[in-house]
């Protein structure tokens, strides 16, 4: 159980360098956008974050549905995982966006329906991980979280569509922008490229840090088994 | 040479930008590391124990 797999270990290689080399295109490789400055080099990581972020809330609905279905513990520990990682990284992206928005709409924050849906996603989220630690029957606790994970998500189509669907200022870089929208910009060819190599690195990124956390939460389940026993 | 004497200097907020990513991606990486060796700890004791 403690010794790593050598297919994690490829993994964490594969994902520390695809990481590190995305950084590389964001810093060397993307030009700085004229309109915006250097602060428009967070976009990409800004993107990716909410991507992984949004990620992970689906493969908690999906191992919430497996759960219901088969019962095996591993579906509960996957989509406990997922949601765990991805609460850090929507946080991130939450954040990444403020800081991007301050200098580019001259405000921290502002209650417009990308900002305010995915505020209620990552509370939505938060709450999911404070509620399952108030329940101590492992049986409940797992079907508590699988309806929870599943009903949860319902809010993550709803933040991506809602700068798609609503009068707003966030841009949509891909896609038809509102009239309304600030800070947009047009990706060249080394933009789209950096922008879709970050996505796809967080992407790996994520699954290596789902795996290890699927097995830190199989052996958090091992030790509350021995208890049982002992 | 005139659009760069006009791009805005963000560079500030670019930088705190990625702080967020290193402090968030370190410190989680962290609490799983730390988490681990706990819980291997525990779970040595309580088969120490069970035997």
């Amino acid at each position: 159980m403690t010794k790593k797999p050598l297919m994690l270990l490829i993994l964490d290689g594969l994902s520390g360098i695809m990481v590190l080399v995305a950084a590389g295109l964001v810093f060397f490789y993307a030009p700085v956008e004229v309109m915006m400055g250097m602060v428009q080099k967070v976009f990409y990581f800004h993107v990716a974050t909410a991507w992984v972020g949004m990620l992970g809330f689906m493969v908690a609905a999906i191992a919430g549905i497996l759960y219901l279905r088969k019962g095996t513990q591993l579906w509960d520990i996957t989509g406990y995982a997922a949601v765990e990682i991805s609460v850090i990284f929507f946080l991130t992206a939450i954040i990444l966006g403020s800081i991007w928005a301050r200098p580019i709409w001259n405000t921290w924050w502002t209650w417009e329906p990308r900002l305010t849906t995915a505020a209620i996603v990552e509370l939505i989220y938060a709450a999911y991980l404070l509620l399952r630690k108030g329940v101590d029957d492992p049986e409940r606790r797992a079907r508590f979280s699988a309806i929870y994970a599943i009903f949860g998500f319902f809010s993550v189509p709803i933040t991506f569509i809602s700068i798609r669907l609503l009068r707003t200022i966030h841009p949509i870089v891909i896609g038809n922008a509102e009239a309304a929208a600030s800070g947009g910009f047009n990706m060249d060819s080394p933009m789209k490229l950096t922008f879709f190599f970050s996505l796809a690195a967080f992407s790996v990124f994520f699954a290596d840090l789902l795996w290890h956390r699927v097995r830190l939460g199989k052996l958090q389940g091992e030790v509350e088994q021995l208890r049982i026993d002992s | 040479m005139l659009s760069k004497l006009f791009v805005p200097d963000t560079v500030n907020y670019m930088i705190a930008g990625y702080l967020v990513v290193v402090v968030m991606i370190i410190g989680y990486i962290s609490n799983l590391i730390l988490r681990w060796r706990k819980v291997t700890q525990r779970v040595e004791v309580l088969r120490k124990e069970q035997k």
